[in-house]
């Protein structure tokens, strides 16, 4: 199982999982990270961190500790 | 009857737009995620007895975060008589998750989809029929910046109110959910109104804290409740909270495919990923968006054949204020035979503070232009994502950019906007150092002295804002190694909205009201604080008594000015320009303009009849290039104007952390102004050795102790990264 | 007779600053769109309050 901070940008990945709890997963999960999404990655910020993601059709930014939160496949 | 109706939607979906073309308020319209943060109230235009309440923009209504908390208590609590919930049709699916909790309050509610044009330009099709029938409320289309079907939106929304038509959305969740929820509604049917009925029974199952304070359910309907949910968490292998949360967008997933026909394939790259694809490259987004700070600069405040602002001001100074606005009260005064003492006063007082005050309204406007373009535009949240991980070094988030790009216009917005920064720590390292960033109002004393000293050098102009963007940064490394401040920064989680054409209503809107509030501060408060320090420089003690003085090195202000200036001496402020410059310090307490203002009164002064209104010579006279840099420096940083110091005492809530913000602020101004002018000046060779190059070196040795030292590490939350990553 | 004229002027002048500065200063609740003229008082929540209810992370 990978986590989405191991993702190379233009992958193209489905959610698994996502552990933790609280807060940081409820706003994950209320941007429409949820089981079952396609995400998109777009690209990576210039200091190699958050990352960029297409999700829902729309672009969201994810910090790469906070998507380590995300299992993909 | 009147009729509340409240406005709700995500961030970025036109909700304030649409709330100033309901209202025809002012207010400020962004393009950043969360611009509206307090809660603001309108009239409806045309129907008095409807008052609209614009919501904060949030993407869920859950407990995480303060305009979520916000926009909850209001709707729960307050209980409008209808939502208008704006919905941003070129990213519907996100946008109804909100619209489906909405949804869920028993409140009578009209969806309204904005952006229809785009959605259209896009080649795709939104059924609102479809969608109606689905949500079962009234849907309508909108564009909200063209103001078309806004006015239908809200008489809509009246009507549904009056009719009280609820909406009533079943089956959203699977099938067990749907019967733990019927049961956990059966449990609160005696405690909670009917039309509530639902929510409440959600909150429950979602485990909401704060729902259940609010019951106060007795113990054993507490434990018949958690048995039905952990029956539910057992047979979906997931926690409450997230079944909900998944199986809603699972429900939209279904709508969405029923009423909207998606043209583009997926993730297929807009004309706003093409732009990104260059502005936040990894190579070079940092370049572009220093270069990009550096044309506006210079545009604004440089002194090249594109500074426009530069030339209004030169404009200004030169002919509006030295030719023309005085030669027209010189002839009314001269044919009246206004007494001498009078002349002075409003020629050099008056007329020499506001209009050294006023001149600089060319450069600021040009620069309000800039700024509300790049914020209008959606480069601003671009920003905050390359930004994000040089601030997070230092322990703040992305998140913090956001009230410091506010503040680049006036630091009392800026930090107000700090309180969507939901950890406590990270929103008090923002308010302590979004007051280095420099405002609007310190423009002036900048464009001052790169004009006056530095020949118009746009450098200078960048310079205090890479200060200022320093200044944030020294201070959050000292700052996160003390234990207060320890800990990871918040989550970043966050919307990159895409880029769309600067409206032009949008921007002159943000640019006249930055540039309104300047000038009307410059005839009200500047104006009278010129006659105050006219009187204080034109009068003193001369041989024991008291009259005009004729030098005003010997009036009263010169005597507090000099029983103070002893403690700038060690910023280089001496000579004849000590006791002017520690004036210009304090009465910058009232508003940083004051600064420009006292200049303009003092050395007016001097020499009114040679030169007229030239003051930019006598300030080169008195400042050398180092010393200037050194009072720059202090006055941009040190503690911020009184009305700033009231936000921060506001947000702080607490009367030590607002002592110790402003204190910070002095000292740390006051130490870097030291070192800048001991060192600086000794290395140009304008100051010798002394006592006080050790007493700078020592501080610096101190700020880099402060910089590289190990600090206060946090046990819990370091580890806990860890865990999450391994336990499964 | 010009004295007395401007000094009449530059006081209504000033009268006029006194009384706006007095009435910002006095009506706190309406907004301007100025948000250095209505120190926040055009909102009415209790910030602190809502601080608490906020539902900070569960130790984990």
């Amino acid at each position: 199982m990978k986590t989405l901070n191991e993702c190379k940008p233009s992958q193209t990945v489905i959610v698994k999982k996502i552990t933790g709890t609280g807060a940081v997963k409820r706003r994950i999960m209320d941007m429409g990270i949820t089981k079952g999404v396609e995400l998109h990655i777009r690209k990576v910020a210039p200091l190699g961190d958050p990352i960029e993601l297409n999700v829902r059709g729309y672009e969201l930014t994810v910090r790469k500790q906070d998507a380590q939160m995300i299992e993909v496949e | 009857m009147e009729i509340k109706i409240a406005l709700a939607g995500n961030p970025n979906s036109g909700k304030t737009t649409l709330f100033n073309q309901l209202t025809g308020s002012r207010q400020r319209v962004g393009n950043w995620p969360g611009v509206t943060v307090e809660k603001k109230e309108g009239t409806l235009k045309g129907e008095n007895q409807c008052t609209i309440q614009d919501l904060p923009g949030i993407y869920s209504l859950s407990p995480y975060s303060l305009e979520e908390v916000v926009s909850r208590n209001y709707l729960v609590n307050e209980k409008p008589d209808a939502i208008l919930n704006i919905v941003d049709g070129t990213n519907i699916e996100r946008n109804l998750y909100l619209t489906t909790q909405l949804l869920e309050l028993g409140i009578p509610t009209v969806v309204c989809v904005n952006m229809m044009d785009l959605v259209k330009r896009n080649g795709d099709q939104i059924d609102i029929d479809k969608l109606s029938e689905k949500l079962d409320c009234p849907v309508v289309s909108i564009s909200a910046l063209k103001g078309q079907g806004t006015k239908e939106a809200a008489l809509k929304a009246i009507k549904t109110a009056q009719a009280h038509q609820v909406p009533r959305m079943d089956k959203v969740y699977a099938k067990n959910v749907e019967a733990a929820l019927e049961q956990i509604e059966a449990i609160l049917s005696s405690s909670v109104d009917n039309g509530m009925l639902r929510w409440y029974s959600i909150k429950v199952f979602e485990r909401d804290e704060r729902i259940h304070e609010i019951l106060k359910l007795k113990e054993n309907e507490k434990k018949e409740i958690e048995t039905i949910i952990q029956k539910v968490e057992n047979e979906m292998d997931d926690d409450s909270e997230s079944i909900i949360t998944s199986q809603r967008y699972d429900h939209i997933g279904q709508i969405v495919q029923y009423a909207v026909k998606k043209k583009s394939e997926k993730h297929a790259l807009s004309v706003s990923d093409k732009i990104d694809k260059i502005v936040t490259n990894r190579i070079l987004a940092l370049p572009i968006f220093i270069a990009i700070m550096y044309v506006v600069y210079t545009i604004a405040m440089g002194s090249t054949s594109i500074s426009i602002g530069t030339m209004g001001t030169d404009w200004a100074n030169d002919v509006l204020f030295g030719e023309i606005v005085p030669n027209f009260f010189d002839g009314i005064l001269t044919s009246l035979h206004v007494n001498d003492v009078l002349y002075g006063l409003i020629m050099d007082g008056i007329l020499g503070g506001v209009g050294a005050v006023l001149g600089f309204v060319p450069q600021i406007l040009v620069l309000f232009i800039l700024l509300s373009v790049m914020e209008d535009i959606g480069y601003m949240s671009r920003v905050a994502f390359i930004m994000d991980r040089i601030f997070r070094r230092f322990g703040l988030s992305g998140k913090s950019f956001i009230p410091m790009l506010v503040a680049t216009g006036c630091g009392v917005p800026g930090i107000m906007a700090s309180r969507t920064i939901e950890q406590d720590r990270d929103r008090k390292m923002t308010i302590m150092t979004t007051g280095f960033i420099p405002c609007g109002a310190k423009m002036p004393i900048i464009g001052l002295f790169a004009g006056a000293v530095f020949g118009g050098s746009s450098l200078v102009a960048t310079s205090a804002f890479v200060i200022g963007i320093a200044a944030v940064i020294l201070s959050g490394i000292m700052l996160k190694k003390f234990k207060a401040f320890a800990g990871e920064p918040a989550p970043f989680v966050m919307e990159l909205p895409s880029y769309h054409l600067p409206s032009l209503g949008n921007v002159v809107r943000a640019t006249w009201e930055r540039g309104w509030s300047f000038i009307k501060r410059a005839g009200s408060i500047i104006l009278l604080s010129s006659i105050v320090l006219w009187f204080l420089q034109g009068f003193g003690f001369t041989d024991g008594q008291f009259g005009m003085v004729a030098d005003n090195n010997t009036s009263l202000l010169a005597n507090i000015g000099n029983a103070l200036a002893w403690i700038f001496a060690p910023l280089g402020w001496i000579g004849d320009m000590a006791w002017k410059a520690t004036v210009a310090t304090f009465t910058g307490l009232i508003a940083k303009e004051e600064v420009v203002n006292t200049f303009g009164v003092l050395y007016n002064f001097a020499e009114v009849s040679e030169e007229g209104n030239e003051i930019w010579t006598l300030i080169a006279r008195d400042f050398t290039p180092i010393a200037a840099y050194s009072f720059m420096i202090f006055n941009l940083l040190c503690a911020p104007c009184f009305a700033a110091m009231g936000a921060i005492k506001r947000e702080m809530n607490n009367p030590k952390w607002t002592l110790a913000a402003i204190g910070y602020m002095c000292v740390f101004a006051y130490v870097s102004s030291l070192i800048v002018y001991q060192l600086g000046g000794l290395i140009l060779g304008e100051v010798t050795f002394s006592i006080w190059t050790i007493v700078a070196l020592a501080l610096l040795a101190g700020i880099l102790y402060l910089l590289f030292r190990p600090g206060y590490k946090p046990k819990t939350e370091a580890i806990d990264i860890q865990k999450i990553s391994i336990a499964k | 007779m010009g004295n007395i004229i401007v000094l009449l002027v530059l006081s209504i002048a000033i009268a006029l600053i006194l009384r706006s500065l007095y009435f910002q200063h006095k009506n706190h609740k309406n907004c301007t769109g100025n948000c250095a003229s209505c120190h926040s008082g055009g909102c009415h929540h209790d910030w602190e309050g809502i601080l608490r209810q906020i539902k900070t992370d569960p130790p984990k």
